[in-house]
């Protein structure tokens, strides 16, 4: 059973697309967009790096701008309003 | 290093509750995330001169050294804003079939906390996972994984904590977690020697030594990932 990372991860645009659930055509249009790094192989496939893509979320969106604006929404939710809102799900 | 999984019970208070404790364990895991980036960044330019050199394929897209200089700035502001020798090495491991399983919880039970929720949100959470995350084990269907709990909704946690040969699997999630006091339960992946810890956020607290969370200010996780030329 494989640990971890035993090497580093090359994604196919399919599970880099699911990963972040986002459209396959995302993805590709990152990619075309150099907004990501990518091998193109010789059959015209796409492999993304794992590391990559993720440092590349921070530039692909606002991500602070995003964390501020759910921060401002929820400014007076605890931890246990989340936790009261979860058990109703069991 | 130090791998840790979230439970849903823990992850979705760390991004929606922005005072809570949860959260300012994210802000560690945000500070671990950008102290291993740059290395892995290098490991994978290494890995994608290869494939391309063996596959005769083209290599394009982001530099490499750019994300890693930027992952460098973000790791170097975190750490001037955060406690002296607050520890870099934790690492946040996920899965696909886990950051699903957050997705649909939030999807779930987000409308009980906030009616205005919208799907936009939901993506917007799990962006800030995803960001937040060092590594995504190999992918895997939670049908076919082993039955661990009573509850097979239950079990790609703590798969996904076996499979990432996580330090602690991190549950306030209390029907599979023992809430005694020095409680933890030991699961194992069954047909190998792997074993993880699994404990409630509290129970963790007691092994988190060497940072002080009232000293982690939550509103930092931002910080991390604020462009390195913004003040």
């Amino acid at each position: 059973m494989p640990a971890v990372r035993s090497q580093p991860k090359l994604l196919s645009t399919k599970q880099a697309a699911e990963l972040l659930n986002v459209s396959k055509r995302t993805i590709l249009n990152w990619i075309e967009s150099e907004k990501i790094p990518y091998v193109k192989l010789p059959g015209g496939d796409y492999r993304v790096p794992l590391a990559g893509l993720l440092a590349s979320l921070s530039g692909t969106y606002r991500l602070d701008e995003e964390i501020r604006a759910l921060d401002e929404r929820y400014a007076t939710v605890s931890d246990a309003d989340v936790q009261a809102a979860l058990e109703g799900d069991d | 290093m130090r791998p840790v999984v979230l439970d849903t019970s823990v992850v979705l208070p760390a991004v929606l509750s922005p005072r809570g404790y949860r959260r300012r364990f994210l802000v560690v895991l945000a500070f671990g995330a950008l102290a291993a980036r740059r290395e892995l960044l290098h490991q994978e330019a290494d890995a994608l001169h290869a494939k391309s050199a063996s596959t005769s394929g083209q290599l394009g897209g982001g530099a490499f050294d750019a994300l890693a200089e930027q992952a460098h700035a973000r790791y170097a502001r975190l750490r001037e804003a955060l406690p002296t020798g607050c520890p870099d090495d934790w690492r946040l491991v996920a899965s696909p079939p886990l950051l699903a399983e957050y997705e649909r919880k939030l999807r779930e039970a987000g409308p009980r906390l906030d009616p205005t929720l919208r799907e936009e949100d939901v993506d917007v959470v799990r962006r800030q996972i995803a960001a937040t995350c060092v590594e995504v084990t190999d992918d895997f269907d939670p049908e076919l994984i082993p039955v661990y709990t009573a509850d097979r909704k239950d079990d790609p946690v703590i798969h996904t904590a076996l499979l990432a040969d996580a330090t602690w699997l991190i549950a306030d999630d209390t029907k599979h977690i023992s809430t005694q006091p020095e409680g933890i339960t030991e699961y194992r992946l069954p047909g190998a020697d792997r074993r993880v810890s699994a404990v409630t956020f509290s129970r963790f607290l007691d092994h988190l030594a060497d940072v002080d969370l009232d000293q982690v200010d939550p509103g930092l996780l931002g910080v991390a990932y604020r462009s390195p030329s913004s003040s």
